[in-house]
């Protein structure tokens, strides 16, 4: 299969045999792709230094297998000045990528919602909250997002002050006593938007989504986080 | 049984970057052919080297000393430290500048994705030396990769902490390069990042 000018983002690479990088691809049309850059780290290479994350980028491959080999990447404008924390939630947003959407699976709704995210980093000074609604757009394109609006067993719509326990594949439960994995209604029906501004409800919302994305990740920690955390 | 020592001798040459079957059998003929006085000599020094270097135990630099020539002279500026991700960076730097403070070697970069974390650098040991000594200024010279750019990211809030003085070197046009030819990127960082001469 050949592909020519396909836009697309590298969410990671790995340096591979001599000179060569072996990227993780997120493209408009063909979703998440890991290909071979040849030779992309030569001194020589009209490549070198295109290939890294944040950087807007037309794309031609040429596939057999499971790897395509790059034979076209040009730089498409600028790359994204991601500075400070920003560039580390950019990297998260690369590693929620790379860890929950499956290679070769068209997601052109979700790529929208990248780059949206990504430049939202490069001004917000609300970072929080772009990260809450990428987490809540992702899940809701890889189809596991449960009902958050209403409860899972009667299908009532939640009551703002009261208290529910999240169920990760059926949504919000009824609950009488708080504990780990129980919120408020409110913060349930705040999800979509991550309108949270008071800092509790903040700290709510993240975790729950933090439980959603834990949930589908069967185990396994996400790095970029638990580094965040273990330099405050 | 034990293995035909030209074979051995083949795969091993190929743990060296650059070398394929084909160097590798290069390599060995003339050795063996032409110059087994310089295979002996090989051999020694490579046993003594991967027996004698280790880490510094100040900046994590190659050396076969407790401390390296540079933490170990007297000559250097204490108050600042460089820190770099390879100990081809301080070569580097020793050749090109005449920079004269300490260094610091990460060995790699921060990299979440790979499993990278902060202990596999040696940032616990960095920051025991941020609290000792007294460097008034740490010159970040990790590369300008967005994983080089996140390691600058988290050693600026380690030393903005405890109050030093943090530089980045700069990024721009290489010296003798054509605007032309420069790489879009580093042409729109040297412009924003552009110093007033004059006014």
């Amino acid at each position: 299969m050949r592909v020519t000018a396909c836009t697309g983002w590298v969410l990671h690479r790995r340096p591979w045999r001599e000179s060569s990088l072996l990227v993780e691809l997120f493209t408009t049309e063909h979703g998440r792709i890991g290909a071979v850059a040849r030779g992309a780290r030569s001194a020589r290479s009209a490549w070198r230094g295109l290939a890294e994350p944040f950087q807007p980028l037309e794309l031609g491959w040429v596939r057999r297998g499971e790897l395509a080999t790059l034979n076209a990447l040009e730089p498409v404008g600028q790359r994204l000045t991601l500075a400070g924390r920003s560039l580390w939630c950019g990297l998260y947003v690369n590693e929620l990528l790379m860890r929950l959407l499956p290679r070769d699976d068209p997601a052109p709704l979700l790529y929208d919602h990248y780059q949206v995210t990504l430049t939202a980093l490069t001004s917000s000074q609300d970072q929080a909250a772009v990260m809450r609604r990428f987490e809540w757009h992702l899940l809701t394109e890889l189809g596991v997002m449960p009902q958050l609006d209403r409860e899972a067993e009667s299908a009532q719509p939640l009551v703002p002050d009261q208290l529910y326990r999240l169920d990760p594949e059926a949504g919000p439960r009824s609950c009488d006593k708080p504990a780990a994995g129980t919120f408020p209604g409110r913060i349930f029906l705040m999800a979509d938007q991550a309108k949270a501004t008071d800092p509790v409800e903040r700290r709510q919302l993240r975790d729950l989504m933090r439980l959603l994305i834990e949930h589908q990740l069967d185990g396994t920690t996400l790095q970029t986080p638990k580094l965040f955390r273990s330099w405050k | 049984m034990s293995s035909d020592p030209l074979s051995e001798l083949l795969t091993a040459l190929r743990c060296l970057p650059g070398v394929g079957a084909r160097s590798s059998q290069r390599m060995a003929l003339h050795l063996l052919e032409r110059d087994r006085e310089g295979g002996r000599r090989l051999a020694e020094a490579l046993a003594r080297a991967m027996s004698e270097i280790r880490r510094c135990r100040q900046c994590r630099n190659f050396t076969a000393e407790e401390l390296c020539h540079v933490c170990a002279s007297t000559r250097r500026d204490r108050s600042r430290l460089c820190v770099v991700e390879s100990p081809a960076d301080v070569l580097a730097i020793e050749q090109a500048t005449a920079y004269d403070g300490l260094y610091f070697v990460l060995l790699g970069r921060l990299s979440p994705l790979d499993g990278i974390g902060p202990d596999d650098l040696g940032l616990d040991l960095l920051s025991r030396r941020l609290d000792q000594e007294s460097f008034e200024e740490m010159v970040i010279a990790t590369n300008t990769t967005v994983e080089g750019e996140a390691t600058a990211q988290y050693l600026v809030e380690m030393a903005g902490r405890r109050g030093i003085r943090v530089s980045r070197l700069a990024q721009g046009v290489p010296l003798g390069g054509e605007l032309e030819h420069t790489d879009r990127s580093t042409l729109a960082h040297a412009f924003s990042a552009r110093q007033v001469v004059s006014g």
